[in-house]
């Protein structure tokens, strides 16, 4: 997983490499607060994390439990969320359960696998 | 003149008009008639230099050959044709001859008889000339002049092959006549529509240790059902599948009751069919007898062996009918129980040979939903092109329990099919993603139109309710246990899902609460899981606190 705090729009950047789901939320969840607790992030105060989805094709309860955590850190530091996402299944997830009203979706362009 | 076998040539010359007649003396006045003659093998020579033809002759009548020589293309035609080709188990045929040479002679005995071996003989000694008479399916060639032992071992050789292609000929020959006479005694063509049967039959080869065999004694409301899978899948599997299979039904027609059958062919296996000392050799049958009271729905049942057939409710609730016994042919004194059900109206049997079972698993997706594709497609190619990697027999029956049960204005709203029936235990939680692709793989198996997004709702709502049900329901424990189905309803194009645990439920309504505010999905503050279930279903209900959950989804 690749993760890089960005000092010029102090933006943490994560790539999720697949789907987020039950059995692999543990080691994501390490990951991305691995990224956002990083000295790095937390001396250049980081004001948004971005999340890329692209190559999910699936997240279950697990990983949009794992999401409203990382938002829940994000409002305690006055940052937003932001999550690049390509599936269409996903994006209507996102919109029936209202985590795009609380996360800022970019909807990336579908790829063909 | 059985030296020339029957034939005798005669060139005219009075005239000087050059023609040839051939006259034949009736076979029977000229085949050898000792039987140690009628064991030789008889060799086609056709070669127009007279002295070549001799030689070749003289060198294989004293190995102990017949012989027939021809000195043209049209005679060794005239003789082919005469005696059958089969009469034939070599041909020697000069290339280069007046008319049509040698190997426009070989195409057309390849057309005559693809088994029948030839060598050629040539004074070319030209490669490319040698490849095309190997192409055109000589077995070997021979330069002019023969060298007799090299013409000696190259005939042993030819007749040799010769006598291994007509064995598998006639192997398949047998096994295709054996499976078309099982084809026949199957009697698809006496079922008819409104008779609520449906049979998949798939062999693997030409013939099949699988049968079914539907009958109805006349004056009886009884159909009466009988389905078997033969051990091996060999020859002798079929072939005792077939006498099984016709022995059955005169058994039937004489109105033996399935305990009866059952008796006499357990006996008739394991102490007269079974005897040969080589363990390999025992023969067994796994079969299920089934006799339907149609109006009644009463079904007796008795089973040795087979899989065990599956009654189906009009909601797509499966039970597993009895237990069963061995198969016949194990031990003789096997006593066969009769289990009696009474069938819900509406209902039908899955009945399947273990080919199916395996198939499926093989192929990585559930039984039922395998079954319902196959039955759904009435076309035998399409179900062949599904079957395409199949390693065994296999047999899928549906049979209507009371076909008049689902006519009428109403049948519409009836009819949920199982596609996904499993059990899964509380601590298998880590296994989720293994089950999830079962399950889509079954769902896109049995339902291969079935819209993407709608199949996303589908297995991400299956996930979610099963994980609940073994980590809440079953509290993640080895011995509780969940069950998982999922039915097809066809003509209202519904998926319905059903997960039940063993536990207490969790008590939270809003999974079916109406109140707007009680539904309001904000993942702050819901389990985002319960929000799943209660947006992406049609239609959702509880029972037991939760502990029984039925999503609807119409696809």
């Amino acid at each position: 997983m690749n993760q890089n705090y960005d000092p010029s729009d102090r933006s943490v950047q994560i790539v999720i490499p697949g789907d987020v789901l039950s059995t692999n939320v543990d080691s994501i969840r390490a990951a991305i607060f691995d990224a956002i607790e990083s000295d790095e992030a937390l001396q250049g105060g980081y004001e948004r994390i971005c999340l890329d989805l692209t190559a999910a094709k699936m997240i279950d309860s697990a990983g949009l439990n794992l999401l409203v955590s990382v938002l829940k850190v994000a409002k305690s530091r006055q940052a937003s969320v932001i999550a690049k996402i390509t599936s269409p299944h996903i994006q209507r997830t996102f919109s029936f359960t209202r985590l795009d009203k609380l996360i800022q979706v970019e909807k990336a362009e579908t790829t063909t696998a | 003149m059985a030296f020339r076998f029957g034939a005798v040539r005669v060139r005219c010359q009075v005239c000087a008009g050059g023609h040839v007649y051939s006259i034949f003396i009736p076979i029977h006045a000229v085949l050898p008639r000792k039987q140690e003659q009628l064991q030789q093998k008889r060799i086609l020579i056709v070669d127009d230099d007279t002295v070549t033809r001799s030689i070749l002759t003289r060198t294989l009548e004293r190995s102990g050959y017949l012989t027939c020589a021809a000195a043209n293309a049209e005679e060794g035609e005239v003789m082919v044709n005469r005696f059958g080709p089969r009469n034939f188990s070599c041909a020697v045929v000069d290339y280069r001859m007046p008319g049509r040479n040698g190997i426009e002679f070989l195409t057309w005995l390849r057309l005559q008889d693809e088994t029948l071996s030839a060598i050629m003989l040539t004074g070319e000694g030209d490669k490319q000339l040698v490849a095309k008479i190997l192409r055109e399916g000589a077995v070997d060639y021979l330069d002019k002049p023969v060298i007799i032992p090299d013409f000696k071992q190259s005939i042993a050789n030819a007749l040799n092959l010769t006598n291994q292609r007509r064995k598998l000929v006639d192997t398949d020959s047998a096994a295709e006549a054996i499976g078309q006479a099982q084809l026949q005694m199957l009697g698809l063509e006496n079922i008819g529509d409104t008779d609520g049967i449906t049979i998949c039959f798939h062999p693997m080869h030409q013939a099949s240790g699988d049968f079914v065999g539907v009958f109805r004694p006349e004056g009886s409301n009884c159909l009466r059902v009988i389905a078997g899978d033969v051990s091996g899948h060999d020859l002798r599997a079929a072939y005792f599948s077939t006498f099984a299979q016709g022995a059955l039904r005169g058994m039937m027609q004489f109105n033996a009751s399935d305990q009866h059958i059952f008796k006499f062919f357990n006996r008739f296996l394991a102490s007269e069919w079974n005897t040969a000392p080589e363990v390999s050799n025992l023969t067994s049958i796994a079969l299920c007898g089934l006799e339907i009271d149609q109006q009644s729905r009463r079904i007796k049942l008795i089973n040795g062996g087979f899989p065990i057939p599956c009654l189906i409710d009009r909601e797509g609730t499966v039970s597993k009918l009895g237990i069963g016994s061995c198969p016949l042919g194990w031990f003789d004194d096997e006593n066969f129980e009769i289990d009696i059900i009474r069938a819900p109206e509406g209902s039908f049997l899955y009945l399947w040979s273990d080919g199916l079972e395996d198939y499926a698993e093989h192929q990585g997706i559930s039984v039922f939903a395998m079954a319902h594709r196959l039955l759904s497609t009435p076309d035998p190619k399409d179900q062949r092109e599904i079957l395409r990697d199949a390693i065994d027999d296999i047999m899928v029956v549906k049979l209507e329990v009371n076909p008049e049960d689902n006519t009428g204005e109403e049948s519409d709203s009836t009819g949920f099919v199982p596609l996904l029936h499993k059990k899964f235990a509380g601590d298998e939680s880590h296994l989720i993603d293994r089950s999830q692709h079962w399950i889509e793989s079954s769902l896109k198996y049995a339902v291969p139109n079935i819209d993407a997004e709608r199949l996303y709702d589908l297995v991400l709502c299956t996930r979610e309710a099963l994980l609940n049900a073994m980590v809440h329901g079953c509290a993640s424990k080895p011995d509780r246990f969940c069950d998982l189905t999922a039915t097809f309803n066809p003509s209202r194009k519904v998926v319905r899902i059903r997960i039940e645990d063993s536990g207490s439920g969790h008590g939270d309504t809003y999974l079916t609460a109406m109140d707007p505010e009680l539904r309001d999905p904000n993942p702050l503050d819901r389990h985002t899981g319960f929000i799943l279930l209660r947006e992406l279903p049609d239609n959702i209900a509880t029972e037991r606190g939760g502990a029984v959950v039925t999503m609807d989804f119409t696809i």
